[in-house]
């Protein structure tokens, strides 16, 4: 694949015999791409919660409450909103850094797990430690503890090409499955005989808590706004930042430009898993200081998904990453009133179809065809997703 | 360059959420549980107040309780024998109860448990073993809830009782049953994690197999999961394949009987009747039934005569019934020779009336005397104390 792909338009009439009396084109023009997505996941979301309770027995007006005092509607529901948004914004930036460079970390969960097994490991060595030295001691912990866990793939793909889809997705049972050693193990608390999950932290390595009118949450959430601004600004203002926004996914062009492209590579797959280790590190220290397999909840995956559709921007990471926790703690509140809290997913599918039809309507539209069936110029050069492609 | 990634991002949606549907909980549970709940509270509720005696005049005053899952609605056993008990609480006149189902070992648990007392939630039970993520919650809420924290020999609030049944006992007779029936001498285990009340369940179920046939062997197989059927079934074919003749689980799901029904090997039942649904390999089962507890938790609740089980790390434990209302045994199947079922309901009997069997000897993996001749051991050892396998026990991943 080269540049020459976008060249590529198409202004013919039909050149097939064709069901189908209209046809795809790409649109020259193709701006005001955010615009169209955003506003695509607004209106799936705006369409699959008006549909939503005819798929439940739960009446609409129950429905609606319990979503409303799950978000906005109450000081808790706010607390609960911006609890869940604390991981998942920096998984979001977890996944979006290397998609930046046409890399996918599908193993966000698995680094933020090590993460927190790390954080936990450090305040375990060092229990009587004070909170000033243990809490910037475990968040560095769970910083090298994501990016340890990151290393092997990007060394596989970086070495011997093996795709980072694969080992960071696999990885992730490797660390679900090395945290439930530890928390039906060494870390198993006295205190349970069927629960699974490690002794809590030491008090101290516990992360505060802010209370404004009533909406409770830990202070990770400042750093966790915070940082989608430091990268936004970092993709701008350093060469870093440049350097990986000129290649893009484009390896070779930055090469012939003369960058060291292995080196950002590897410095945008590790900064990932930090910032997942990290993610990870921050929720378990500000909510229930313990280690658990189920600490995640498959917010990396969640993360990854918010990073596609923001679509290389950190900004519209953190506003995705708002949404979607509106929608996981309005999911959580209709458990509450009996409906399947898994509904929610298939929310968030439709919203995420919708997203994409979006992007397609910005890049792509509809053109009539006069005079369908009739065989037209062939020498006229196809666009690329028509079924026979020329080249 | 950007629409290549489209196709990328087509699959990952695809495989996101073949992930999600994998890991969270079937389709089929979209139903809601609070209304089929309360509609079922509602008659069962008037029933009673007006059946009641006179002597109870006051109106029947309202009490809300939330039950806490893991894994989905209807998982076929465990969550299905909790929800016998949580619908044979609206008996009680007020009482109405709601489920909430997937909760995970996370903090998102605390938030779910404290957006249901938000919501009117006056009495949490916890099946999930949620430790200090529910009780914490409770202690953040003295005046306003009631809790029930599964399985938890932590310090409890003063509005916190953990609550359990002897299910040392009941493996006991588990393995009793099965060392009746075992040809091979060896028999299975599909097991979740290895904490305390798996441990003790195993031992229990090998010294009960012991106690028939002295050689008998238990192999384990871990899933790391109390509900990933698949996992659960791997497992138990495991087991098939290195020779065990009879299967018991303490996984949420009811795979161990439907690989042992393919296979053509005998089964334990563990905490539901599995009778009907694996006639031909269904031994007995152990049946987990938590009905009369909650009843009466519910009017001492309603008498205002809640007792907390403190600092003791010990639960307060259901005992054990002849029928149905408290833990009991199930269905024998059709193939079971009368001397087999007299046996098995005679060691029940005596259980119940209080004999304990887990008295020394008892040797470890190696052979080593832990305990004793002569020694009982009692039950806050058994409940989660046991650290180590007995003599016969072999652990594997699965």
């Amino acid at each position: 694949m080269t540049t020459s792909v976008e060249a590529v338009v198409v202004s013919s009439p039909t050149h097939k015999r064709s069901f189908w009396p209209w046809r795809i084109e790409r649109r020259p023009d193709p701006e005001r791409i955010s615009l169209y997505r955003i506003s695509a996941v607004l209106l799936g979301l705006a369409v699959s919660l008006v549909v939503a309770p005819f798929f439940t027995s739960t009446p609409p007006a129950e429905f609606y409450k319990a979503i409303w005092s799950g978000t906005f509607g109450s000081p808790l529901g706010m607390s609960n909103v911006l609890t869940i948004a604390t991981p998942l914004i920096l998984a979001g930036l977890a996944a979006s850094i290397p998609y930046r460079l046409g890399l996918w970390n599908v193993g966000i969960d698995g680094q933020m797990l090590m993460g927190a097994w790390t954080a936990t490991a450090v305040a375990f060595a060092m229990p009587q430690a004070p909170g000033f030295l243990m809490i910037p001691s475990m968040m560095i912990a769970g910083m090298i503890g994501g990016a340890l866990w990151i290393i092997i793939p990007t060394f596989a793909r970086i070495v011997l090409g093996v795709s980072e889809v694969i080992t960071t997705f696999l990885l992730n049972f490797v660390a679900v499955g090395w945290v439930a050693y530890w928390c039906t193990g060494p870390w198993y608390p006295k205190s349970s005989a069927g629960g699974v999950r490690a002794e809590p932290l030491p008090i101290q390595g516990e992360i505060g808590k802010m209370d404004i009118q009533g909406v409770v949450v830990s202070w990770g959430i400042l750093i966790a706004i915070a940082l989608p601004f430091v990268f936004w600004a970092a993709f701008r203002f350093t060469r870093w930042g440049y350097e990986v926004t000129m290649i893009g996914d484009n390896h070779r062009s930055g090469r012939y430009a003369g960058m060291n492209v292995r080196r950002l590579l590897v410095t945008s797959m590790l900064m990932g898993g930090l910032l997942a280790g990290f993610g990870g590190t921050i929720y378990m220290m500000g909510t229930s200081a313990q280690l658990s397999t189920g600490l995640t909840n498959n917010t990396g995956f969640n993360g990854l998904v918010i990073a596609v559709l923001a679509g290389s921007n950190e900004l519209a990471v953190l506003a995705l990453a708002f949404i979607y926790s509106l929608l996981l703690a309005g999911g959580g509140s209709l458990g509450i009133v009996g409906v399947d809290s898994d509904l929610v997913f298939a929310i968030i599918g439709i919203t995420l179809i919708f997203g994409s039809f979006g992007e397609a309507y910005a890049r792509l539209r509809l053109v009539r065809t006069k005079g369908a069936g009739v065989r037209s110029d062939s020498k006229v050069k196809e666009a690329p997703w028509t079924i026979n492609s020329s080249h | 360059m950007r629409n290549r990634k489209i196709v990328p991002a087509v699959l990952l949606v695809g495989l996101v959420s073949l992930v999600a549907a994998c890991s969270s909980s079937t389709p089929a549970a979209t139903e809601s549980a609070a209304p089929a709940a309360t509609e079922a509270a509602a008659p069962a509720a008037t029933e009673a107040a007006s059946a009641a005696p006179a002597a109870t005049e006051a109106p029947a005053t309202p009490l809300n309780v939330t039950w806490t899952y893991t894994g989905p609605e209807n998982d076929g056993g465990y969550n299905v024998i909790n929800e016998v008990a949580m619908n044979a609480m609206p008996s009680v006149p007020g009482v109405t109860v709601n489920g909430i189902y997937d909760v995970p070992y996370s903090d998102e648990a605390s938030q779910i448990i404290r957006q249901a007392i938000a919501n009117g939630a006056q009495v949490i039970v916890d099946t999930v073993g949620l430790g200090t993520l529910l009780t914490d919650v409770c202690a953040e809420n003295l005046d306003k809830v009631f809790c029930y924290s599964g399985a938890d020999a932590g310090p409890q609030p003063a509005n916190s009782a953990s609550w359990w049944l002897p299910d040392w006992d009941l493996g006991y007779a588990a393995g009793v049953a099965a060392g009746s029936m075992t040809k091979s001498n060896i028999i299975g285990m599909v097991v979740p994690y290895e904490i305390p009340i798996a441990v003790q369940a195993v031992n229990a179920y090998a010294l009960g197999c012991q106690s028939v046939k002295p050689e008998c062997e238990v192999k384990v197989v871990y899933t790391n999961s109390y509900f990933d059927p698949p996992a659960a079934t791997r497992a138990a074919k495991t087991l098939v394949n290195s020779g065990a003749d009879v299967l018991r689980n303490i996984t949420d799901d009811p795979s161990f009987c439907k690989v042992a029904e393919e296979a053509g090997v005998y089964a334990v039942g563990e905490y539901n009747d599995f009778s009907e649904q694996c006639p031909n390999s269904i031994i007995t089962s152990t049946i987990w039934d938590f009905s009369d507890y909650m009843i009466e938790e519910a009017n001492q609740i309603n008498a205002g005569k809640f007792t907390s089980t403190g600092d003791s790390g010990f639960p307060e434990v259901t005992p054990l019934k002849n029928g149905p209302g408290g833990p009991h045994l199930g269905t024998f199947g059709a193939f079971v020779p009368a001397d087999v079922k007299a046996k098995v309901e005679g060691v029940y009997t005596e259980m119940v009336d209080g004999k304990n069997f887990f008295v020394g000897p008892i040797y470890d993996q190696k052979g080593k005397e832990k305990v004793p001749a002569g020694t009982e051991l009692d039950d806050k050892f058994l409940f989660h104390g046991w650290d180590w396998y007995v003599k016969g026990v072999t652990a594997s991943e699965g």
